[in-house]
């Protein structure tokens, strides 16, 4: 696992700081520690933004608005250690090592660093931010923060995962897998559109499961089971108002829709499990409200497994006729249309024919005679 | 230019829309006993059909391709009886004769007239139901099974199944 740790250049710039305070403590401040502070910063501005970025990204797509903090957290770091710099050169010149003391400018833009660690991860991380050790002691822990919330995933199931840093709720995890299991099912089914399938997966973060459902940019899903909350986002109307009968109905949530999604309270340990199974019909959701011939009646697995199941189709009796008599009207349309078709219609089709071939060759006669007047 | 030219540049454009119309009517007769048997076969399937029962008919379109393939006969129906009319209304809607025949040839412009009247009232008449009718008939019956699909909600007899009842 420490390995694993040193790997991570997340954990490896929370290694680098916290090492790089301790060792500011005996050490009066030289060349060799100012070109050490310089090394580390350009780490943190490199490989440390880039994996940050990477792993926010990946949270975005779930959906995971907690994230959204992050995004500017390597320019926050950043200010922090421009002031660390400055500090250290004030230091350097009067020779000062772990007394060297920390700029009101340094402490503020840790404030501002801890503000988005809390807003992501709901964790403090200042500790103490009297010397510059001690600052960079505190912006080591609020790096750690970070790299636990954002730490590698691994795999529960074939679309579902935990953050292996987190405490992932056992509730989720065996929700997430419900809905992994009832979307390889639904697709055996052919009720997704292909490229809706490769996207999906879930997370799972301590009371959190953040989860992709289609295709779509935004088309995801938070539950948090802390707060009872379900939210579904989705533009498409029609198949927002479908999910909130289903959540309602089949999982006794309260919901409300509006333009971007679906959002429910009442979410428990105990139905959100009923939760992640619905929402695996949201997958392709709107292409089977738009194409239910080909996703249902012209689906041969789909209308072979309802029959091998015993599930009965309800016969809306009412459209049926409306469907029937549409037909019946259809039929004696065009059977009326072509009744007297060979008798009348092809004969007189022929006179006129003949009448049109005998026009243009009059026309004809007329161009010729009319040609060289024109061209002389 | 002269009086002769803006004449036949009229005479041009109006041989151009005979041959066009020639082809199209020559074309619909040589092949008019195919279409209209082709119409008659594909009327059979939902005729039959139509004779079923209202759950035999709904179990019927529940066995799968089937539907496609009845929906498709509705399809081949309109395409043939979109062939029998193609290139009639074409003339109809052209400003034929023009004023430069009539001044320069009358009876010309009376034959070309006369002709045009009568393709249009051929037209009308043929089609006792308008074969636009025909199409929003067959809008009719498409949307009218979109409502019964979405009626039958396929979706919630699966959630029901995996899920659980109300």
């Amino acid at each position: 696992m420490a390995q694993v740790e040193i790997a991570d250049p997340l954990y490896q710039a929370e290694k680098l700081t916290r090492e790089y305070a301790a060792r500011l403590g005996p050490s009066l401040i030289d060349d060799r520690i100012l070109k050490e502070f310089d090394r580390i910063r350009d780490f943190i501005t490199r490989d440390f933004a880039d994996t940050l970025s990477e792993r926010v990204d990946k949270y975005s797509e779930l959906g995971s608005e907690r994230v959204e903090s992050l995004t500017g957290l390597v320019g926050d770091i950043d200010v922090v250690l421009t002031h660390i710099s400055r500090d250290l050169d004030r230091c350097f010149e009067i020779e000062e090592g772990n007394t060297c003391r920390a700029s009101p400018e340094a402490v503020d833009a840790l404030r501002r660093v801890e503000d988005r660690v809390v807003e992501a991860t709901g964790q403090k991380c200042i500790i103490t931010t009297r010397s510059v050790a001690e600052v960079l002691n505190s912006l080591s822990s609020c790096i750690h923060r970070v790299a636990d919330f954002l730490a590698e995933t691994k795999a529960v199931s074939k679309r579902c995962s935990i953050s292996e840093k987190s405490n992932p709720n056992n509730a989720l995890v065996e929700a997430c897998k419900a809905w992994d299991e009832l979307v390889d099912k639904l697709d055996e089914l052919r009720l997704y559109a292909p490229e809706d399938v490769i996207p999906l997966q879930g997370i799972i973060v301590d009371d959190e499961l953040m989860m992709r459902v289609g295709s779509a940019a935004g088309h995801a899903t938070h539950i948090d089971l802390e707060k009872g909350t379900l939210e579904y986002y989705d533009r498409d109307e029609n198949v927002n108002i479908a999910m909130q009968n289903y959540f309602e109905r089949y999982a006794g949530l309260d919901c409300v829709t509006s333009a971007n999604g679906v959002n429910c309270k009442g979410v428990n340990k105990d139905n959100v499990k009923k939760v992640a199974k619905i929402l695996a019909f949201a997958t392709s959701k709107d292409f089977r409200l738009d194409n239910p011939e080909s996703y249902y009646l012209g689906n041969e697995r789909l209308t072979r497994f309802l029959s091998e199941h015993g599930i009965e189709v309800p016969i809306p009796k009412e459209q049926i006729q409306e469907v029937r008599n549409a037909l019946k009207e259809y039929i004696a349309a065009v059977e009326e249309a072509i009744k007297e078709a060979p008798t009348r219609f092809k004969p007189r089709l022929e006179e006129l024919a003949k009448e049109v071939d005998d026009v243009l060759k009059e026309v004809n006669k007329k161009i010729e005679e009319l040609r060289p007047l024109v061209t002389s | 230019m002269s009086v002769e030219g803006l004449v036949l540049n009229d005479y041009v454009d109006l041989q151009k829309d005979l041959v066009y119309l020639s082809r199209q009517l020559n074309s619909v007769i040589k092949n008019f006993d195919g279409i209209i048997n082709q119409i008659k076969q594909d009327l059979t399937i939902p005729k039959e059909s139509s004779k079923l029962s209202d759950e035999d008919f709904f179990k019927e379109f529940l066995k799968g391709p089937d539907i496609m393939t009845k929906i498709g006969r509705l399809d081949n129906i309109e395409e043939n009886l979109t062939r029998l009319i193609i290139g009639l209304p074409t003339l109809f809607f052209r400003p034929y004769p023009r004023k430069t025949i009539e001044s320069h040839e009358p009876d010309l412009y009376r034959r070309v007239k006369t002709l045009n009247d009568e393709l249009s009232y051929f037209y009308s008449q043929f089609f006792k139901v308008e074969h636009p009718e025909i199409v929003s008939l067959k809008t009719q019956i498409s949307r009218s099974l979109h409502r019964i699909l979405s009626a039958a909600n396929f979706d919630e007899l699966l959630i029901k199944y995996f899920i659980g009842h109300e």
